[in-house]
């Protein structure tokens, strides 16, 4: 097992870090007075400023420094929040995450640029810009009060506190900012040199703190680390007249030497139950890197194809004891299997929330309204499935705006909103997620994709086509109907590639539109893409898998209505036709059919086709290994997988199938 | 634990880096001076750049020291960077005779 490269914990860290600054910064556009999402964006920049500074990246950190700056005078009212300040620290964000990906190149230019933007956007005064190295410290509160109180703290940050970014002595100086200050370190938990894990945090610390800043001061230092630190105030004496300032001015003579504990500011309860709550919480989660889960999955997919092979052997052996034994160990894997499966899940909401700034910038671009909604964002899905979806969703968002909605007021001329709307959805269906892209804009034209295909040679001229084949050929390679090419879209790059990728996933896209009212497009994905439950079937001598999610229906096909449709290939299913393959043929084996063949009809959506196979032998939990790259033009099979027995048997691409199965439809009809 | 003072002037030089980001290649160059030599002498740089992670895996050394049965110690009393950091988070209010005599190898006045 690797350790982790610290450099890599920052750059994760920081991801999330723009994430939740980017979030904070969108939803203040909806209400620029949410001081909420003010400090929660001031928050995201203060911590990333600092885990900057400690991980050695320096130019991130200064630059930061500025945002933080603006953000600051924000959060203490000095300047207004305004939507060219969040368009501004939105840009300055893109620019962060340059300094994070290349630190050494040369950004001084763009960062000054943005940096005089910024400087605009604050109205042109108080600090922006001019400060190169940030401070040790937070600024203290503008306006201190007149009264000195001497508080007594007791703390002890959380052990990873270091770790996660938090200076420990940058805190100090900013309590030192605060007043007259005694600090004194506990080092009693310091373990020895054996024990010690150098990036933790043992030291706790007693602080006596006299201060004319109020309470709130106090807490203000930690308000980055409050939610998992043990803290303890105790006011020792309370208010007194600073000098200068006569005793009748306080209205109420405070009592003398009086000792009061409070809780931290934003604790309820006592501040060793928050320490013993915020410790059980942080106990729950546990931040893993991918590709210790990935490796945790090949293991587990080993296990399973061992325990295939046990209880293979268990079942051709009379030893009682080794069946209940392999039977064990299949329940076992099947739960280990079932767990594994559930800690590669995470929410779609990681992927639907970086669509808003997409959308965001595509509205400025365009000129348009957009109002982007989400639907059933907690639905899980295995985390490679959300990583490879990411980018064909970009290509659909993106179309839905360039070439569906339409301007303001051409929406208002149709009788619609001025802001037209785009949602983003997911649900699951049994073994699938269904991820839906739903626009209120202009449709998809139907004459003009059929007059750019008949142009371009996709159809026939006067062809008769299904609704849906009609629209399918948007996802035709180089196929555009935009009238101008944009930087948005209208090169027919990218549809194709959407439904490349969806494919690659074993997923399947249905499309829908209505002329005036807009369009959706489902993509249709199975929940997980590393172990899926098999039908294993026999094609001459060779072992195959097919999806079971695919499978609809088995059938037999005796060998007198083979012969019978022979030419033909259909059978007829409840009152339809359906198409059928001979795997037979269409794997050359060479092998006379058996008896009872087998019909496995199989379907994605509305399209159905039968596989003919010789033998089917049962469900199969199938851990799926890829093709070589020896094998990348291979198109019938989607991977393999490996028996019980050793053997190697090839999973069906059923896409493939079916459309193979549609195209010998579609010649069979045509040929009358 | 001896006194550093008498201890022959022969010292394990740190790097400059002596913050979290060389925390643990710090911790490793401590465990190799226990292994190789005796006493563990410090010779921590003036400029070095320092914080709280260092000072931790100082005191660190100390209680090996002890449970050991070895002799550890700073070459030179702190001053510079170490002197500020140890003021910084809080060494310097509260020390004990040892703590003084360790860090700044000044012995209590009887």
């Amino acid at each position: 097992m690797t350790t982790l490269d610290p450099i890599q914990v920052f750059r994760t860290e920081a991801a999330e870090l723009f994430e939740q600054i980017e979030g904070g910064l969108l939803d203040l556009l909806h209400d620029l007075s949410n001081q909420d999402q003010i400090d929660a964006v001031f928050r995201g920049l203060h911590t990333l400023k600092g885990s900057g500074a400690m991980f050695g990246f320096e130019a991130l950190a200064a630059f930061t420094h500025h945002c933080e700056t603006a953000f600051d005078r924000v959060r203490k009212g000095e300047v207004p929040a305004s939507a060219e300040l969040v368009a501004c620290v939105l840009a300055a964000q893109d620019h962060m995450k340059a300094l994070v990906d290349r630190p050494n190149g040369d950004h001084a230019e763009e960062g000054d640029r943005l940096l005089a933007e910024l400087q605009a956007a604050v109205g042109g005064q108080g600090g922006i810009g001019t400060v190169v190295t940030p401070p040790l410290a937070a600024s203290a509160p503008a306006k201190a009060e007149n009264a000195a109180t001497t508080w007594k703290l007791s703390f002890r940050l959380p052990s990873n506190a270091m770790a996660n970014g938090t200076n420990p002595l940058g805190l100090l100086d900013e309590l030192r900012e605060l007043g007259t200050c005694e600090i004194k370190a506990d080092v009693s938990k310091v373990p020895g040199l054996n024990q010690i894990e150098p990036a933790d945090l043992y030291v706790s610390w007693q602080v006596t703190l006299t201060t004319e800043q109020p309470r709130s001061a106090i807490d203000d230092v930690f308000i980055f680390v409050m939610d998992e630190m043990e803290l303890q105030i105790e006011q020792q004496s309370s208010p007194t007249p600073a000098a200068g300032i006569k005793a009748t001015d306080t209205p109420t003579a405070p009592a003398a030497e009086k000792t009061v504990t409070e809780p931290p500011a934003k604790a309820e309860a006592s501040p060793a139950a928050v320490a013993e709550t915020k410790n059980g919480k942080a106990a729950e989660n546990v931040r893993v890197p991918a590709e210790r889960l990935d490796e945790l999955m090949d293991r587990v997919g080993e296990l399973v194809i061992a325990q295939s092979r046990l209880s293979q052997l268990a079942g051709s052996s009379v030893d009682i004891q080794l069946r209940a034994v392999s039977e064990d160990v299949e329940r076992l894997s099947g739960e280990l299997r079932d767990t594994m499966m559930v800690l590669r899940m995470v929410p779609v909401t990681q992927l639907f929330s970086r669509f808003r700034r997409l959308v965001h910038d595509l509205a400025r671009e365009t000129g348009k309204m957009i109002e982007l909604e989400f639907e059933g964002e907690t639905t899980e899905v295995d985390k490679t499935v959300i990583e490879r979806l990411a980018d064909p969703l970009v290509h659909l968002v993106r179309n839905s705006i360039d070439h569906g909605l339409e301007l303001p007021d051409e929406r208002i001329a149709a009788g619609k909103d001025r802001a037209g709307r785009v949602l983003l959805s997911a649900r699951q269906a049994g073994g699938e997620v269904i991820i839906t892209i739903k626009d209120d804009g202009r449709g998809i034209n139907r004459e003009r994709v059929r007059a750019k295909a008949e142009a371009s040679g996709l159809v026939q001229p006067g062809q008769q086509l299904m609704d849906q084949e009609l629209l399918q050929l948007i996802f035709q390679p180089g196929f555009s109907t935009a009238a101008q090419v944009t930087n948005l879209s209208g090169r027919g790059v990218g549809m194709d590639v959407v439904k490349k990728t969806v494919e690659a996933l074993r997923g399947v896209i249905d499309i829908r539109s209505e002329p005036g009212r807009g369009s959706e497009i489902s993509l249709r994905i199975p929940l997980t893409l590393a172990i899926i439950d098999g039908l294993l079937v026999r094609v001459g001598s060779g072992n195959y898998v097919i999806p079971l999610s695919a499978v609809e229906e088995c059938l037999e096909l005796s060998l007198e209505e083979d012969l019978r449709s022979r030419g033909r290939s259909f059978i007829s299913l409840r009152d339809s036709l359906v198409p059928y393959l001979r795997l037979r043929d269409l794997f050359r084996t060479g092998t006379a059919p058996d008896r009872y063949q087998k019909v496995v009809v199989i379907s994605t959506g509305d399209e159905r086709v039968g596989l003919v196979v010789d033998q089917i032998i049962g469900d199969h939990q199938t851990v799926i290994k890829s093709m070589s790259k020896l094998h990348h033009d291979v198109v019938t099979f989607s991977g393999a997988t490996i028996l019980g027995d050793g053997s190697v048997a090839l999973i069906l691409d059923v896409m493939h199938l079916i459309n193979v199965g549609q195209q010998q439809e579609a010649q069979l009809r045509a040929a009358g | 634990m001896s006194d550093p003072q008498t201890i022959p002037a022969h010292g394990t030089v740190l790097p400059q880096s002596l913050s979290i980001r060389n925390a643990a290649a710090v911790r490793d160059l401590l465990h190799a001076a226990f292994e190789s030599t005796d006493p563990v002498l410090l010779n921590v740089p003036d400029d070095a750049d320092i914080d709280l992670s260092f000072l931790q895996l100082v005191e660190a050394s100390r209680r090996h020291a002890e449970l050991n049965g070895r002799s550890f110690g700073l070459q030179n009393p702190a001053t510079g960077n170490l002197l500020s950091t140890l003021e910084r988070a809080g060494f310097i209010a509260d020390m004990t005779p040892r703590d003084r005599e360790f860090w700044l190898h000044r012995k209590e006045q009887q």
